[in-house]
């Protein structure tokens, strides 16, 4: 018997899918070649590692609808290779071209503006003296009580006079030559003097 | 216990040059002058005996002020305080009496002439308000104050002296 016929049985042995026929001629084999019946014992082992190493495969469940999507998938995929589709693709993708474009925009409109405000009469000097003035004017901050105030620049633009408006009077017995420690002084200003004598 | 002893010994060879070491907010970096006159068209005597007269200098820089029109000005009292770098710091123009008081600290210096400062200004013991101006040296601020003895207290701030 040719030596590929001999192993086309053997494998059918061990997968157990032999005919009467063919294991008859399996036993007459063996029957005349003892070192055969070693050697399919060996395969047969061989056989079986692998059946338990690797697992037995696995249709994926819900498989009509995965193939379902896939085709979708696939029909979108051509669709989109369409001339048209094509075009529409390309402008989305320079849709972030808008953002700076938007961002230039919003800069040439605030010059434009800025430029428009401002009266053509007044030179550059005076609109840095103005700023000059506005800067070093400063700002009062009351303690609670509905008072006013009224800032006075110098003509170096510096504070000169502070006019508080709506300050309670002092009262007309109160003599400055006397102590009056009679209410407790500000703690900040006892910190500074226990600082100033430590 | 020897181990222990000298344990100590080292930390405190450590922290010896902290404990000596100069609060560089206590740093001295120039001097204020703050009068409080007192402005009347009535009879400056009112202000009692510690008023004193203005010099004329002062006097018409008073004057010049302008919204304020008073016949007589008298000198109440003056203080000229330190300004410590990194605290805030008070004056009393009136003592003995402590019934208004000018607290400032300053915020930055721009040149060699001028510091921003926050002024605060004390009646009563009460704070009435804040300011925050840029004060130049040698160069007045009044803050024109409270009514009293039919007259107006007006008080005068100035940056004495400013160290390089």
């Amino acid at each position: 018997m040719k030596k590929e016929k001999t192993e086309e049985l053997f494998v059918k042995w061990i997968d157990g899918q032999l005919t009467s026929e063919e294991e008859v001629q399996v036993v007459s084999l063996l029957q005349e070649n003892e070192t055969l019946e070693g050697e399919l014992q060996e395969m047969k082992s061989v056989s079986g590692s692998v059946t338990e190493e690797i697992p037995a495969s696995v249709d994926p469940p819900y498989c009509d609808f995965f193939n379902s999507q896939l085709m979708r998938k696939v029909d979108l995929e051509i669709q989109s290779r369409t001339p048209s589709e094509m075009r529409g693709r390309q402008a989305k993708s320079f849709r972030w071209a808008w953002a700076p474009v938007g961002a230039l925009a919003l800069v040439l409109s605030f010059f434009a503006g800025h430029r428009i405000s401002r009266p053509a009469t007044v030179t550059v000097a005076q609109g840095q003296e103005e700023g000059r003035l506005i800067q070093f004017l400063p700002t009062v901050y009351f303690a609670g009580e509905s008072l006013e105030a009224e800032v006075i620049a110098d003509s170096d633009g510096d504070v000169s006079a502070i006019f508080v408006h709506g300050l309670a009077a002092i009262r007309d017995d109160i003599d400055f030559a006397t102590v009056t420690t009679s209410t407790e002084l500000p703690k900040s200003y006892a910190r500074s003097e226990a600082r100033r004598f430590d | 216990m020897v181990m222990k002893i000298s344990l100590l010994y080292l930390v405190l060879c450590f922290l010896a040059p902290s404990l000596w070491a100069e609060d560089p907010g206590m740093k001295s970096i120039g001097a204020m002058n703050v009068q409080l006159f007192f402005a009347t068209n009535e009879d400056p005597a009112a202000a009692g005996g510690i008023a004193k007269r203005v010099p004329e200098i002062e006097l018409k820089k008073l004057q010049a002020i302008q919204g304020l029109e008073f016949e007589h000005y008298r000198l109440m009292g003056r203080d000229m305080p330190e300004i410590l770098k990194g605290y805030e710091n008070w004056a009393t123009p009136l003592l003995p009496s402590k019934e208004i008081l000018v607290s400032f600290q300053p915020i930055r210096k721009s040149g060699d002439e001028k510091l921003q400062m926050v002024l605060e200004y004390w009646q009563s013991k009460r704070k009435v308000f804040s300011v925050n101006p840029i004060l130049t040296m040698g160069k007045t601020l009044y803050l024109v104050g409270p009514e009293w003895r039919k007259g107006r207290l007006i008080l005068a701030v100035k940056i004495e002296k400013l160290n390089e």
